[in-house]
């Protein structure tokens, strides 16, 4: 799942792999945005073959809830 | 609702089918930003704009809607709603709308737009936002008429204090 998520950042966000880590929160990066969070979410929901709620939209602020919420969809961590 | 029949328009909701016509306008859509100045490249990710536009329709919170007159496809409204961390509201947002040159100042994209409004609003966006660029002063005229106001300024750097024929 990491890794997917690693490749949806750097392919959606325009990070570079080498910055991708645990500790990315939502706003903490210019790449990670208002702009740029819908596109992420569309790519974890293309991803991963998955819709996600409003909540879940709202609360993916960070690595670990987002693979917390996926977690919980039934998305294997590896 | 749809206003556009006495035109000889109608507006309805894109199928799977119409990708290839909304990829041209799309395409279309892209270069008339590129003219404006928005983007740089010609011919930005041809390929992917294709494969995302085949994707666009059925998404969950997007709207993608067409303008047809005798069943040809004149124009295109992609709109999303957008869920964003900390934000009162979600935020219907009208990301590209394109009407083709032979059928514009003819009320397409008016209809277009009111159609977006209530499919984004049904969604559940509690307020509406678009982009336009600040010199384009068709667009802001357009948008200010359907209801819309400016509510941020983006402040852009341009460094034209170097002197020039300095070395």
């Amino acid at each position: 799942m990491k890794a997917a998520l690693k490749e949806i950042f750097t392919s959606e966000l325009g990070i570079k792999p080498e910055d991708f880590h645990d500790g990315l929160t939502y706003n903490s990066i210019p790449e990670w945005d208002s702009a740029s969070h819908m596109s992420m979410i569309l790519a974890v929901e293309e991803k991963f073959g998955l819709a996600l709620e409003s909540d879940d939209i709202v609360n993916m602020t960070n690595i670990e809830k987002i693979v917390d919420i996926l977690k919980a969809k039934g998305v294997p961590v590896e | 609702m749809n206003n556009g029949r006495k035109a000889g328009f109608a507006v309805r909701p894109a199928a799977a089918a119409d990708a290839s016509v909304i990829f041209d306008l799309r395409r279309a859509f892209w270069s008339d930003q590129i003219a404006k100045g928005t983007l740089d490249s010609p011919d930005q990710g041809a390929e992917r704009l294709l494969a995302e536009t085949a994707k666009l329709t059925g998404r969950a919170r997007t709207v993608l809607a067409v303008a047809t007159q005798d069943k040809k496809i004149i124009g295109y409204l992609y709109g999303q709603v957008k869920m964003l961390p900390g934000a009162a509201s979600s935020v219907g947002s009208v990301e590209e709308i394109f009407v083709a040159p032979a059928h514009r100042r003819g009320s397409v994209a008016q209809e277009l737009v009111a159609n977006a409004i209530a499919q984004l609003k049904a969604l559940g966006a509690g307020r509406m936002q678009l982009r336009v660029l600040q010199d384009n002063a068709e667009g802001r005229t357009f948008w200010k008429k359907l209801g819309f106001a400016p509510s941020v300024t983006i402040y852009e750097y341009t460094d034209n204090t170097t002197p020039s024929g300095t070395e």
